[in-house]
């Protein structure tokens, strides 16, 4: 088991990162489609050690009625971390953590989903955090919508996410964990990769305009790299390019 | 049939084209909505599903299992969002109110024709016609919705030779369920070649691979 | 939620089958589906399994820490052994803390562990009456294909063979690095369905079955534990028939355990 110190310096003379990336890498990506047989829609992803599945059921019948919606579908997002995808076991059951996560990834979803198609029904997507290593929620979000194109539901893009961050004064893309932990800021960015409109930012740190703005388009840029394997994953279920 | 695009919701998929089914326009700009098949017709390109919740017509045909009985109706689960409802007068007898469980109870499975759908996606079904009807035995497999027309087959094509290759009664439902029966048939053989079908249904020359794999069986 | 729609004529379909000695797919009554394991499959996790069976999918993680043991037994080490049924492993499930179902299914894999001694809980203990480690044990189901009974049970044991002890973290002397497991215990699970006896249910099976009994034995094929399940009842000779089975499903299962770690 590893436990996350702080390094002496997160990039070394060669503009190298502890774990020998570049700034604007990220880590090994990979991506399958429907890997799970009871769910309409399913995904499984790595990023770095991060391992998560994600599965979608519905649209479907909406229990308790009284959410229903009379023109149109809702979304239901629930994000939960297994007690030992973590250094220190993790209590079972949602934190305050889990359900800002969980909101806010719904509304990012919600966004590029054709609602008005199914009145009435729900739309429920479940994430498993197995190996938690920095970025579960952005890593999540990009496996939830491959999820959601798996069992077909209509949208009008899918949502790849991922997050930039500051370390050593630098502006870099995709943090792990020690950066995670002890850099300077984080900004999980999600976006609609055809149109590039973001549809999840948060931020949480200290950083200027202008490190936003660097910050954003950093994080743009992996987005698109993440879209590629997320379509992929899809085409190659099907042997098609 | 040429062997078609995968394409994934976002996509481009064609310009100054018409939109068609499970796709949405952009400008002069096609984009699909569904991951799915790039159907390209000329002047219009659309989307075949992969997968897709079956979502009920006015005349669709399907099979229905009853989820619950009311005083004076029935209701039917149709493998969709929504719930049918089958009232008693369009059963084929005459029941009094009050004893429709001796006609039809929870876990029965009927073929019902959908005859109306509201803007409020309130579906309802009658039972009254040649055709329709309760099953009595045989299984019922479940399909993806989108992959029924491929069951079927140009003019019923494929589905007539699963008939003849292997001897079993197949009704399939637009809601994607089927029901496979016979007494002295090959129903595991039917259910595999079916299973293979909504597979491959992206495949060209599917009918005569689908008939090779029964005729292998066979031997 | 409602419970899974199974049409009457599909339940009939079923039970002729077994009848016949066979099932819908193609197994023969007391055949398992295909056994997949892969270990040390979480890094995080002092130990780690990720384990199929048929369609069914589990992963269970071991996380060890020190802490103080119950009064009643100062000397030993402490286990504690959890099962979630994720709600993304079935459409039936929902989220929320555990419910009845996997409540049992964590007590029974709990049984199997404590009552096989596969782990020397005494061994656990670094100070008696002051620290001891404890283990925890969490069985997560993913994907809900039916017997998560004897799933739960593997991934378990798999992941708890696998493990390592994390002296290091915690500063204590390394004694032993692994938790010196010497027996495997293994459930299986028997379903009396439609006038037969069937093994490894799918859920579909189980859902239509009248009665469920599982048989837990170790590597030295001694009994270690049982749990009778769902409404109906089981006769004495039938009893008799599922433990001599299960004792021989077990051995089998218990080479694909040794095998894949």
């Amino acid at each position: 088991m590893v436990k996350v110190e702080k390094p002496d310096e997160f990039i070394d003379e060669e503009g190298k990162r502890v774990d020998g990336r570049d700034l604007n890498e990220l880590r090994p990506v990979k991506i399958e489609a429907n890997v799970l047989n009871r769910a309409d829609g399913s995904c499984y992803i790595e990023l770095g050690d991060n391992k998560i599945y994600a599965a979608v059921y519905g649209p479907r019948e909406v229990h308790p009625r009284h959410l229903q919606e009379p023109d149109r579908a809702i979304v239901r997002y629930k994000y939960s971390m297994a007690p030992f995808s973590v250094s220190d076991r993790k209590r079972p059951g949602p934190g305050r953590r889990s359900k800002e996560i969980s909101k806010v990834s719904e509304e990012a979803l919600e966004s590029a989903i054709f609602l008005e198609k199914y009145p009435k029904s729900v739309i429920d997507v479940f994430v498993e955090i197995v190996e938690s290593a920095a970025g579960t929620r952005t890593t999540s979000l990009t496996a939830a919508s491959v999820a959601c194109a798996d069992a077909g539901i209509p949208m009008r893009d899918l949502i790849a996410s991922c997050a930039s961050g500051k370390i050593d004064e630098e502006i870099v893309l995709d943090l792990n964990e020690p950066e995670d932990n002890h850099g300077d800021a984080d900004v999980p960015v999600a976006m609609m990769p055809r149109t590039e409109d973001i549809t999840l930012l948060q931020m949480d740190g200290d950083l200027t305009a202008e490190e936003i703005d660097e910050a954003i388009d950093l994080a743009k840029e992996g987005c698109k790299q993440l879209y590629e394997e997320q379509k992929n994953a899809l085409k190659s279920k099907y042997g098609g390019k | 049939m040429p062997e078609r695009k995968t394409v994934v919701p976002g996509e481009l998929i064609g310009r100054d084209k018409k939109a068609g089914e499970n796709t949405y326009r952009d400008g002069d700009s096609v984009y699909a909505s569904v991951y799915g098949f790039k159907n390209d017709k000329g002047r219009e390109v659309e989307v075949l599903p992969i997968r897709s919740s079956y979502i009920p017509n006015e005349g669709d045909k399907v099979i229905g299992i009853v989820t619950d009985v009311n005083f004076n109706c029935w209701y039917l689960d149709i493998n969709s969002p929504y719930d049918a409802r089958l009232p008693i007068s369009l059963h084929p007898e005459y029941i009094e109110t009050g004893d429709l469980e001796q006609h039809l109870r929870i876990d029965d499975a009927v073929i019902v024709e959908v005859t109306e759908v509201d803007k409020e996606k309130n579906v309802s079904a009658k039972m009254d016609e040649k055709g329709l009807k309760k099953l009595e035995s045989g299984r019922i497999i479940e399909i993806s919705p989108p992959k029924v027309p491929r069951v079927i087959g140009k003019n019923a094509s494929m589905i007539s030779m699963l008939k003849r290759e292997t001897n079993c009664d197949l009704y399939v439902g637009q809601n994607g369920r089927i029901w496979v029966s016979g007494s002295e048939c090959r129903v595991n053989d039917a259910i595999n070649a079916i299973k293979m079908i909504e597979k491959k249904s992206n495949i060209s020359g599917l009918t005569d691979k689908i008939r090779n794999y029964l005729k292998e069986e066979e031997e | 939620m409602d419970e899974e729609i199974i049409a009457e004529i599909e339940k009939d379909y079923i039970f002729d089958l077994i009848q016949k000695g066979t099932r819908s797919d193609e197994r023969n009554l007391e055949e398992y589906r295909d056994i997949n394991i892969e270990t040390n499959y979480v890094k995080k996790a002092d130990g780690s399994a990720k384990v199929s069976l048929g369609d069914t999918k589990v992963v269970t993680g071991v996380k060890m820490e020190t802490g103080e043991p119950f009064e009643d037994t100062p000397d030993q080490g402490v286990l504690i052994t959890n099962a979630e049924l994720n709600a993304m492993a079935s459409p039936v499930y929902e989220p929320g803390p555990p419910g009845k179902e996997a409540t049992e299914i964590s007590r029974v894999v709990d049984r199997g562990i404590r009552e096989s001694e596969a782990i020397d809980l005494k061994s656990l203990c670094i100070e008696e009456g002051e620290e001891v480690w404890m283990v925890f044990v969490d069985v997560h189901v993913i994907d809900q294909g039916g017997n998560l009974f004897d799933v739960s049970m593997i991934s378990a044991i798999s992941a708890l063979l696998t493990a390592e002890i994390p002296y290091e973290q915690y500063d204590k002397d390394p004694e032993a690095t692994s938790l010196n497991i010497n027996t495997i215990p293994v459930s299986c699970t028997a379903l009396k369905c439609g006038n037969g006896i069937i093994y490894d249910p799918t859920y579909i099976e189980e859902r239509i079955g009248e009665t469920r009994l599982t048989v837990i034995t170790d590597s030295s094929e001694n009994i270690v534990g049982m749990q009778k399940g769902l409404g109906g009842s089981w006769t004495q000779e039938e009893i008799k028939e599922v433990v001599k089975t299960s004792t021989q499903k077990g051995k089998e299962i218990r080479k694909t355990i040794k095998s894949s770690i």
